[in-house]
Parts: C-alpha cells; structure tokens; sequence
C-alpha cells in the first residue's frame, strides 16, 4: 500500500513532460521542414502573384512581353519541327474521332447538301442576272483574295485553355504577318493576328476576339456587328441589325468589309463568317441572332493570313 | 546534391517533351467538345512521386513554361499548377497512397483543379468569358479524358523518375519480398 505522499509524487513525474534527446531533435526537424515547405510555397506564389500583375498591367512593348516574345520566336522552330513530327500521331487522333463523328457528320452534311443544291441554283440564276450590272460597277475586282497577299500558314499549337480561344501559326513578320492581319480557314474567317514574332504568330479565333467584326446577312443585307458569345466559345451572335424580321434560320452572314470599331481590323467583304441558328422570336432592336462559325475553329490545320489590308 | 541535379534535371526534360507534346498535339485535338491537358496530370504525377516541395517547383516550372509557349498572361498557370504540384506532394506525405486507382483520382482532381483555378483566375482578370453550361460541359469532358489517360501518364512519369529517386518504398519492399519470400526479417520465428 503506497501512502499518499507517494502517490503525489508520481502523479507529479507522470504529468511532467517527459522531453528526450531524440524527441526533441525529432520535432526540431519536423518543424523545420514544415516551415521550409511552407515558406518555399508561399515564395512560389508571391512570385506567381507579382508576374501575373506585371504582366497583365504592363504594356505590349514592356520588358516580360519582349522576353514572352523572344521565348516564342526560340520556340516556334522547336514547335515546327515537333509538330511535323507528331503529325502522324496528331493524323491518328483525328482518325479516331472522325469514327465516333462520322455518322453525324454524313446526315448533317445530307441535309446541307440538299439546302446547298437549292441555294446554287437559285444564286446561279441570280449570278447571271447580276453579272453585267457588278462588271459595270466594277465589282468584279474582288474575285479572290489574291490581291491581299495571302500568307498560307500551318497551325503548329491549338489553344491552350478553354477560355483562351488562340492557334498558333508558323509565319510570322518574316513573311509579311503584322499584328491585325485577318486570318481565314476553310474559306471562312478564322480570326485576327494578335501576336507576331519573326517566324510565327498566334491567332486569336473569332469566338474569342475582343473587337467585333462588321457583319452583313447574305440574303437580306442587313448588317451588324458579330461579337462573341460570352460564355458560349463555339458561338457568335450578331448585334445592332435594323431590321431582324428579314434575317433567319439558316441565312450566311458574311464580312461586311467595313471597320467595325477604332480597334477593329478591316476584313475583306463577303467572307462567311457562319450561319444563323437561332433568331429571336420577339421583335426587338437589341436583340442578339446566333450564328455557328463557318468552319469547324477546332479543326484547322492551316489558315491563310492577309497581309496587304489596312490597319 | 548529384542525386539532386540528376532528378531536376529528369524533371526538366519531363516537363519540356509533355508542354512541348501539350502544344503541338494534344491541344489540337477535340473529343466530345473537350481536349485533353497532359501539363496538370504530369505535375501531379511528378508531385505523388516526389513530395511537396519538389511538386509545387517543378508545378511553377511547367506552369511558367507554359505560359511563355502559348503567349498567355505570365504566372496564370505557374500558379496553378504550383499549388497543384504541392496538392499532390502533400496527398502522398499525408496519406501515403498505395492503391492503383490513386493516380487516376488523384488526376482527375488536379484536372478539376486546374480547369476551376482557371475560370476563377480569368474571371478575376476580367475576361469576358463567364461560366456557361457548355463551358462547364467543356470542363467535365476534359476531366473525364483526362482521368482515362491518367494512369499511363503516371506510369510513363514514374519509369522516368525513380530510377533518379534516391529512396523510393515501393521498391524497396518488392526487393524485400522477393529475399524474404515476403515477410519482415522481424517475423521470422
């Protein structure tokens, strides 16, 4: 039987604590790495934080875009030559999904093939019609593109993010590329330059562009301005048209060849832009139409950017 | 210190041929309106494999290289994938993963990640591209592709990596098992 003294003694040692040599050294170094890691993280996104504020607020001709620019123009030969490469892996992956698509694709283009054979007889007829009054006006000027010193480009990187609507060309300011230059794909307009190094440059799509694009409806004439569709990047939609009634499902919208904005580029006119897919139901003057691009913008492998245009 | 330089420089050129295979290939490539992104699966495998810290650098590294590659605003995905990287280190000091469906999980989180930390970044930067159904759509298809090539990803990193690893556990119980015929020294009788 111990006495009570006793008992107080070792309640006393048992609520000591019991410190080690090696329990100290233990939590020496655990503390030290978790406060090393800490500080390495806390480093890593200062830096990150300072970049993204120096980059975002400081101007095209600063000093992170020249260095931006100069690692694009190391990059660009290395992007070429792997993208040539990989072009039969990149040829397999297409294959693959042109399978899974292919049926889709076939009882769309059925249809619009069927719509298309209407429409060419119909513009047939209207061509004829018209050819003796546009040689009069010399309209006939604008046969092609051959007078805007079309660059062909391939594309050598696709977008990088879902939100970043952008390709990547193998031409740049060496062959004539300037910032503004409109890019087309497929026939139809892909986008604008918006950033150029000596042998490549990167397109920004037009589901993505900031500055919006003067548009006309083929049938009806009618223009307005086609913007992005925010939160919809495979979308467009066409804005301030006077008069909604005369366009509908199923009309081209085409380039009116006019500025649209200050900032804007100038696009050749009658370039197709895409086609209407939805148009308002109410009348109303504010009211946005939707259009799906021409060309399929996740698709292209080579653009043609005009270069002889003015900015 | 050799062994040191010897996994930086393995990461380095991990990080360069998957931005570089990121750009030229994958980013070009569309599937059910989503496209996979090699750079989050291959910062968080490297991440699973070497820890925090070494993550979250090489995580800033892909991230910085990235951003230079496709012109975008310097140090949006460096941070990204920064904190990605140390996610991913700090999930294998935490919990020590065993099982074979980590990778994948642990893929398809850095992917959700990734793809979240973006909208929120870009909308904080003011791009005018807020968050719709198609693009969310956009975000489950990309996480769903990328969490079926999630594992290979991991395996192809980790052949890459351990033979520079230091220590690696997993290696060094097989090669226990296999001079033990599977059991501890200390079980023996």
């Amino acid at each position: 039987m111990a006495a009570p003294g006793d008992a107080g003694a070792a309640d006393a040692r048992l609520r000591r604590p019991t410190r080690t040599l090696y329990c100290d050294q233990h939590l020496l170094v655990h503390d030290k790495t978790v406060r090393r890691r800490r500080a390495v993280l806390a480093l890593l996104v200062v830096l990150s934080l300072i970049l993204i504020s120096a980059s975002f607020g400081g101007s095209s001709s600063g000093g992170l875009h020249t260095v931006q620019a100069g690692f694009l123009d190391v990059l660009s030969p290395i992007e070429s030559g792997a993208n040539k490469v990989l072009t039969p892996v990149h040829d397999l992956f297409n294959a693959i999904s042109d399978v899974f698509n292919a049926a889709g694709q076939r009882d769309s283009l059925r249809k619009q093939n069927g719509v298309l054979r209407q429409e060419l007889s119909l513009a047939q007829a209207r061509a004829r019609e018209n050819a003796d009054a546009a040689a009069i006006l010399g309209l006939d000027k604008r046969d092609d593109l051959s007078a805007d010193a079309p660059v062909t480009a391939d594309v050598i990187s696709g977008p990088p993010t879902l939100y970043v609507s952008q390709l990547g060309i193998d031409a740049g300011s060496s062959a004539g590329v300037a910032v503004g230059d409109p890019a087309i794909g497929d026939g139809a307009l892909v986008g604008t330059v918006t950033q150029v190094t000596g042998n490549s440059a990167k397109v920004t799509l037009i589901d993505g562009a900031s500055a919006p694009v003067a548009g006309m409806d083929g049938p009806s004439g009618e223009t307005g301005l086609v913007t992005t569709d925010a939160g919809n990047t495979n979308l467009l939609t066409l804005n301030f048209a006077r008069d909604v009634t005369k366009i509908h499902v199923g009309d081209q919208i085409v380039t009116a060849g006019w500025q649209a904005t200050d900032h804007a580029s100038i696009f050749p006119p009658n370039i197709p832009i895409g086609t209407v897919t939805s148009v308002p139901s109410v009348v109303d003057p504010g009211a946005s139409i939707t259009i799906t691009p021409a060309t399929d913008l996740g698709a292209i492998d080579s653009v043609q950017v005009l270069t002889r245009l003015p900015h | 210190m050799a062994e040191q330089t010897h996994v930086g420089m393995r990461l380095a050129a991990l990080g360069f041929v998957a931005v570089l295979i990121q750009v030229t290939v994958l980013s070009q490539l569309r599937i059910l309106g989503g496209e996979t992104d090699l750079s989050p699966l291959v910062v968080a495998a490297a991440g699973l494999l070497l820890g925090a810290v070494p993550g979250a650098i090489f995580g800033f590294g892909v991230g910085m290289f990235v951003d230079l590659a496709f012109a975008q605003t310097l140090g949006v995905s460096a941070l990204i994938f920064c904190l990605v990287g140390y996610g991913a280190g700090r999930v294998r000091e935490l919990r020590a993963p065993e099982a074979p469906v980590t990778p994948l999980a642990l893929g398809a989180a850095a992917t959700a990640v990734a793809a979240v930390g973006y909208a929120i970044l870009e909308f904080l930067l003011g791009v005018d591209n807020p968050i719709s159904l198609l693009l969310v759509r956009d975000i489950v298809v990309t996480v769903v592709l990328n969490s079926l090539i999630a594992i290979p990803v991991h395996s192809v990193v980790r052949r890459w990596l351990v033979p520079a690893l230091p220590d690696d556990p997993r290696r060094r119980r097989r090669r226990r098992a296999y001079t033990t015929g599977g059991l501890s020294p200390l079980s023996r009788p």
